[in-house]
């Protein structure tokens, strides 16, 4: 029994040890989550708008072009149901925040599990989904990581990558030089492969089926409704928005998701007397997209120079009203 | 409790502790230690169930001693039916009786006699059909003089409820285990690293290979209408990992745990994706159970020692029961009858028994011949599945059609395909590792051995960090619904 314990105890100091680096290693790397919620800490006196919203928000409104002071808290795949938690744990901590931009896309209302983002969002806001994260996945930083991601780190080139700013499981050209400012990062320059008529469609595809097969659409809006009560009642304008997509993807997107998805939007707009505005079919150049749906820097800046413009209406409008 | 929570992973220690340095003294402690760690495993379910698991022990014990005591034949004969009737109708209610009403609804409904029916709300109490099959072959071996009624609760409780075998198997006899449990246990090193062996790379098969199969095997049978054949078949193929990979970790599991505690559980799986036919593939597949029903089934009703139709009249009966056993649903009864077709060529040739040997003995790489034939089994085995994993025979068949239209040259594609490469190496992995140990117990117990120290306990690290990874989807064993 002696021999069995102290080989027990033997073969398990190196796995503890690995373990525990690892996993301290991974804590202590920056990502592009721990960067938004360092950059909302050192704002927050400051903020005045928030930006809320999947990827199409996360890469396409530049904050940094915006008069007030603004911070981009989207982010990849997330769902209105993170958009609205996030802001509820953050919103007592923002004395100034007056305006809440949030992203709604043709598929917003359709989905709430971000998948193995669900676990970033509680790393970074401790928002468990459903609470459904399985306690090992809450104190390990490892699950939060694709295998690949986690062998890479074994490869110092794209160790050396990630370390600029180690922004996670986010595409390769997004930039990860330039530092976050407001929370913003972004695509360079135009994926070409992807811009193809195969790809619009395949893309559309995914969005269509979607909005298909969801089965969650109404506890989102009705979580969106609640979510823009407390924002009224706490006198911040929340205003609903759609991002510009290229226009042929566009044609593969179902006109008749569209039509309802336009038809609840208008009804939740009138219901809350709020905002939409859909830019969805805003015409831009071809050059001003990464891929089908998501800008680039050029047009990310471009179109947040419009958000702008529209904002300083709805800021005087706000200012005789209040 | 599951074999792969935290839970038990704080269990297991604490209960090994008590057993080897608190009760070790006396060996009705440890059985006592061990039937109440039993009960507080199974009552970690749904304690309510651990009422119907003490009754079903009492029950066949005191039947047992009843039909041991009993003066004449009909005594003994009404002591035997009343435990095998008692059983059965636990079975019956608890499992089976939604299914007979809803079958017999459908029957009138389908002449014209449209009838109002209503089901029972009740909840498959986990591992009924286990430990039920426990005490029926106990009671079985009294009656027919085979072992004497076990006068000791304690010994018999343990013998039904051992927790490491009390949910999904593998399904014990008296003969075998009871005489383990009444016998002193001494702690043996080797027995124990193997038992910590089994137990990893019975995780190894569930975590890493059935859950992560289960997801994209779900995936594509969620919606196979608008997949490829091809994609299809990757779906079947998926699941005749899934369900090997579950049950047979499961068993590792318990078997290594078992093991822990100085007992030897009976091997339930042998590497039956190597098997060069269908009577091969029996031979190694829930071995306890298909032993179970040849000793109590088939040998009853002649066994193989009465004429061919008759031969073939048990085999159906047997392979239709064994589907039937698995679950109230049509689609096991029908994947049963098709083992049993698979399997006539072999019973009308008499060549069942023609390799009883391991594949490829002694050697590295199979013959051509006996690769043909594995490649044959597996495929046939692939079919099979498709009907346990289907919700109707409707949809089996459909399934299975599609795998045959044109589309089975498109181009596999389905949500989530793109992450697939990384589990197509860990299947790789496990079908080598599978086959470099097919010739002991289990994969990983003999060949490491040779490797340095260093090499091996690497090789042991790279599992144990595998589960880590992967051990977030903690799936269900699938046969805890059986």
């Amino acid at each position: 029994m002696k021999k069995f314990i102290k080989k027990l105890v033997l073969f398990s100091i190196p796995l503890f040890v690995l373990v525990f680096s690892t996993e301290l290693y991974l804590y202590n790397m920056k990502t592009s989550y721990s960067e938004k919620i360092d950059g909302l800490n050192q704002n927050k006196d400051k903020i005045e708008m928030l930006v809320l919203g999947n990827s199409h928000e996360a890469y396409g409104i530049n904050p940094n072009k915006l008069d007030c002071f603004s911070f981009n808290l989207a982010h990849v795949n997330q769902s209105l149901y993170f958009d609205k938690r996030i802001t509820l744990k953050h919103i007592d901590r923002l004395p100034n925040l007056k305006y809440v931009l949030i992203g709604l896309d043709f598929h917003s209302l359709y989905f709430s599990d971000q998948g193995i983002r669900n676990i970033w969002s509680y790393y970074s806001h401790g928002i468990d989904y459903n609470n459904d994260l399985p306690i090992s996945t809450k104190y390990s930083r490892v699950k939060g990581y694709t295998l690949g991601i986690i062998l890479s780190f074994f490869k110092k080139k794209i160790s050396g990558r990630y370390d600029k700013i180690g922004i996670v499981d986010v595409e390769n050209d997004v930039n990860l030089n330039a530092p976050m400012q407001k929370g913003w990062f972004f695509y360079d320059g135009i994926n070409s492969n992807q811009m193809n008529a195969t790809n619009y469609f395949n893309r559309a595809n995914d969005f269509n089926a979607t909005v298909k097969k969801s089965n969650v659409h109404y506890e989102v809006q009705k979580d969106l409704e609640d979510f823009i009560i407390i924002l009224k009642n706490k006198k911040i304008t929340p205003i609903l928005i759609s991002t510009p997509c290229y226009s042929e993807f566009r044609e593969n997107i179902s006109k008749e998701f569209r039509l309802k998805n336009e038809i609840i939007i208008n009804n939740i707009t009138k219901k809350y007397n709020i905002q939409y505005w859909d830019f969805f079919e805003l015409p831009l150049k071809k050059s001003y997209f990464y891929n089908c749906d998501h800008l680039n820097y050029q047009g990310a800046t471009f179109f947040t120079e419009i958000i702008n413009d529209k904002l300083k209406k709805v800021h005087i409008n706000i200012k005789n009203i209040y | 409790m599951l074999f792969n929570s935290i839970i038990f992973f704080i269990f297991l220690p604490i209960v090994f502790i008590l057993y080897w340095f608190v009760v070790n003294k006396k060996l009705s402690w440890q059985n006592i230690l061990l039937l109440v760690s039993s009960y507080f495993f199974y009552a970690c379910w749904d304690w309510r169930f651990l009422f119907l698991l003490v009754f079903s022990t009492l029950l066949d014990y005191f039947t047992g001693l009843k039909m041991a005591d009993a003066k004449n034949s009909t005594v003994k004969k009404f002591w035997f039916w009343l435990s095998i009737s008692v059983n059965l109708g636990f079975l019956a209610i608890f499992k089976y009786c939604n299914f007979f009403i809803e079958s017999f609804a459908e029957a009138l409904n389908q002449s014209g006699v449209q009838v109002n029916y209503s089901t029972l709300n009740v909840i498959l109490p986990v591992g009924i059909s286990f430990y039920t099959f426990h005490g029926l072959s106990y009671v079985i071996d009294i009656y027919n003089n085979k072992i004497k009624a076990e006068k000791n609760y304690i010994d018999y409780a343990v013998f039904v409820s051992f927790f490491p075998l009390l949910v999904a198997g593998p399904i014990e006899r008296a003969t075998h285990l009871l005489p383990q449990i009444q016998r002193v246990r001494l702690f043996n090193y080797e027995n124990a690293i193997n038992g910590l062996k089994q137990i990893l790379w019975g995780l190894f098969k569930k975590i890493v290979i059935a859950d992560q199969c289960a997801v994209f095997a779900n995936t594509i049978f969620n919606s196979n209408e608008s997949l490829s054949g091809s994609t299809n078949l990757l779906g079947a193929l998926f699941f005749t990992f899934q369900i090997y990979g579950d049950f047979s970790g499961y068993s590792d599991i318990a078997l290594g745990t078992a093991r822990l505690f100085g007992v030897e559980l009976l091997q339930n799986f042998s590497f039956p994706y190597f098997s060069r036919d269908i009577s091969e593939f029996w031979r190694r597949w829930h071995i306890s159970l298909s032993t179970w029903f040849r000793d109590y089934l088939y040998i009853p009703l002649g066994g193989s020692k009465v004429g061919l139709l008759k031969k073939i009249r048990n085999t159906f009966i047997i392979f239709i029961i064994s589907g039937f056993w698995h679950g109230a649903n049509w689609t096991f009864i029908f994947w049963g009858f098709l083992n049993a077709l698979y399997i006539m060529p072999s019973i009308i040739f008499k060549t069942n028994r023609n390799n009883l040997n391991i594949v490829a003995q002694g050697k590295i790489l199979p013959t051509i011949k006996d690769f043909l034939s594995i490649c044959l089994t597996f495929l046939l085995t692939i079919f099979a599945w498709v009907f346990f994993r289907s919700e109707s025979i409707g949809f089996a068949f459909q399934f299975i059609g599609k795998i045959f239209s044109e589309s089975f040259f498109d181009t596999i594609k389905f949500s989530g395909f793109e992450t697939t490469k990384p589990l197509f190496v860990f299947m790789l992995f496990f079908v080598l590792i599978e086959w470099l140990g097919r010739e002991s117990k289990f994969a990983i117990e003999n060949f490491t051995n040779k490797w340095n120290v260093w090499i091996r306990w690497v090789f042991y690290y790279c599992l144990i960090l595998s589960l880590f990874y992967f051990s977030d989807s903690n799936q269900q064993f699938i046969y805890f619904q059986f």
